[in-house]
């Protein structure tokens, strides 16, 4: 029998490109069904934008940050979830993935199970959604507040999206570790996640301490646009360091699902 | 040589007890109270190179259990289990790459693309050099005739189509070893009889081991010449299909037509009788009646127009070991107050 060896990186990289192939190609079969349903996420989301606008007044202003700060925050939040799910959709629907037997079959692939997780699905839909309305808020914001497009600004706000994927990706992650051990995770990742994202449409600065170091050390959604913003606006250059803590973060997970890799149960049918 | 080796081998599940909302599940990952479901309970078995053996038992006897931790996605509660002379869970993709594995209820298959678009991925999945994966999809799609579907999306195959693309995935980088669990399940009578010959094709041109797991008796009857019954987690049998026959089967079918509808007294040795119009089938125990001294009885009072007496159906031979009392059917109840 020949011996098997192990994927390279480099074979991980060009694997992965060829599953990203395979979903574009299923979503082109259902050409329309996508645009709509990107529309509708799109309309979805605006309605909480519209909201925040319309609950402010043109002039007010939230502990030191005007209207087009604040929407300029919420960009982020809208442009950086677009991306994190692009890539972390296998994640965000792990708990079905077990619930169904899928990961069962990637347990029986000569893949690393976790790759397998991440590259097997895309919501394409929610990343134009939330990704279309992010650009909106994000080229009128930047404007508006006078930012300059500069090469230098447009690297720093890609740097500063590389972090708010990470830490985004590693709370997906570590919800996703939990099904190991309770076989459901889908509540748990509602209230980590989804709630506590409700959190960051405003400035951190106006709660309370404790829900400000929550979001800074325990569920680092801060990172996603609070410091990124803080910098740009303010020039904050700490927060710069944003990536390094979306890769702690992403790392402690990954030993998370290490361990629960172990405790692994499969479905009773 | 045995590529299989299993060494009383048992699985627990511990189930944690449950309690509803975000607290609960919290509160449920720290507690510790649980409730142990044995679903495997020291099994031992070897499996030879190019054997093709089934796997039987009702539903949650522990035969799904069984084949994951055979394919390294569960880990034994205790026991040792070799696979091509490695420990499945501790290398698991290695394992991975030597064998196949087909799920009968669900696909691995993309399921709006192509069928080709799957095999093309999996050649890199699997690193198939490129010659070998040319030569094997040519051979397989010719073997289980999927050629006139092999660019139609999964999505629009029949199900018994399905199962033969799956069977072809799993087989393109020449597994040494074909698990398969309920691959017969929810196909239509063709459509198994056809599954049935194509894994009994695919064990002879390409000697691979087949292990395959299945409620459904015809199902080994017409692949395998070795089964292992499994009930409640247990191993009760591992042998031959006609030493079975010999060593089990008590009841004998006797089936008789009438020229009119015949009265029939109470005999003990008869465990069940089904009508059907004229034709008559009595089903009796072998030890206590005598085929001829049955059909002397019954042909005494009645007008007889032919008889044939059947060996027992391996199923109910199954029945028989896991002890089920043969049910008296319905059909027996009317025909008793007419
Ligand atoms: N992941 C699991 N968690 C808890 N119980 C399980 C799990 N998997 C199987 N079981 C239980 O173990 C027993 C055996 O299941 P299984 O191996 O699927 O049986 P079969 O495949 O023979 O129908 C069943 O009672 C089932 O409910
Ligand atoms: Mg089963």
């Amino acid at each position: 029998m020949e011996r098997f060896s192990k994927h390279s990186a480099a074979d991980y990289v060009s694997l992965y490109f060829k599953f990203v192939k395979m979903i574009m190609m299923s979503r082109m079969m259902y050409k329309w069904d996508t645009f709509l349903l990107s529309f509708s996420v799109l309309v979805r989301e605006s309605v909480t934008v519209i909201t925040l606008v319309l609950m402010l007044n043109k002039f007010s202003v939230i502990d030191g940050w005007n209207m087009s700060s604040l929407l300029f925050l919420y960009s982020f939040v809208f442009l950086s979830y677009s991306l994190s799910i692009l890539m972390f959709t296998g994640l965000r629907d792990f708990e079905e993935a077990v619930h169904q037997g899928v990961f069962d079959g990637y347990l029986t692939k000569p893949l690393s199970p976790l790759f397998h997780v991440i590259s097997k699905k895309s919501d394409v839909m929610a990343t134009f959604g939330h990704g279309g309305l992010g650009i909106i808020l994000f080229v009128y914001s930047f404007n508006k507040i006078g930012l300059d497009w500069s090469l230098k600004s447009i690297l720093v706000v890609l740097w500063m999206l590389a972090g708010g994927i990470l830490v985004q990706g590693a709370i997906l992650l570590f919800c996703a570790a939990i099904t190991f051990w309770t076989t459901k995770s889908n509540e748990i990742q509602n209230i980590l996640f989804y709630q506590t994202r409700g959190f960051i449409a405003y400035p951190i600065s106006i709660y309370p301490k404790v829900i400000k170091v929550i979001l800074t050390m325990v569920i680092p959604l801060a990172f996603v646009n609070y410091y990124p913003a803080s910098y740009m606006i303010k020039h904050e250059t700490v927060w710069l360091l944003s990536p390094v803590v979306g890769l702690v973060a992403f790392a402690l997970s990954y030993a998370v699902w290490r361990r629960g890799m172990l405790h692994y149960k499969s479905t009773g049918h | 040589m045995s590529v299989i080796s299993v060494e009383n081998i048992s699985k627990h599940f511990l189930i944690p007890q449950k309690k509803k909302g975000f607290l609960g599940s919290v509160s449920s990952l720290f507690s510790n109270q649980y409730e142990t479901k044995v679903a495997v309970k020291d099994i031992s078995f070897q499996i030879n190179q190019g054997e093709m053996v089934g796997f039987i038992g009702p539903n949650g006897a522990g035969k799904s259990t069984t084949i994951k931790m055979l394919t390294g996605i569960l880990v034994p509660t205790a026991g040792d289990v070799k696979v091509n002379g490695k420990v499945p869970y501790k290398n698991r993709e290695e394992n991975a790459a030597n064998i196949g594995v087909v799920f009968g209820q669900r696909t691995q298959l993309w399921w709006d693309l192509p069928l080709l678009e799957s095999f093309e991925l999996l050649r890199y999945i699997y690193k198939i050099p490129e010659t070998k994966y040319r030569t094997n999809l040519r051979f397989l799609t010719e073997l289980l005739e999927v050629n006139s579907f092999i660019t139609t999306p999964v999505r629009q195959l029949s199900l018994g189509q399905r199962m033969r693309a799956d069977l072809l995935a799993s087989l393109l980088h020449d597994p040494a070893i074909l698990f398969l669990d309920e691959p017969t399940i929810g196909l239509d009578a063709i459509a198994k009889e056809r599954i049935r010959e194509l894994l009994v094709a695919i064990n002879k041109e390409k000697n691979v081991t087949v292990l395959l797991t299945t409620h459904d008796m015809s199902d080994i009857e017409k692949t395998c010449n070795r089964m292992i019954i499994i009930d409640k987690g247990s191993k009760i049998y591992d042998g031959g299909i006609n030493e079975i026959r010999a060593n089990y089967g008590e009841s004998r079918t006797l089936v008789m037509d009438f020229g009119h509808t015949p009265v029939i007294p109470q005999i003990n040795a008869v465990t069940s009788i089904e009508c059907e119009g004229l034709r008559y089938r009595i089903q009796f125990q072998k030890s206590k009646i005598s085929a001829s001294q049955l059909i002397s009885l019954l042909s005494k009072d009645n007008e007889l127009v032919d008889l044939t007496v059947q060996e027992p159906e391996i199923e109910s031979i199954i029945k028989e070991i896991y002890n089920e009392p043969y049910k008296v059917s319905q059909v027996r109840e009317k025909e008793a107050v007419r």
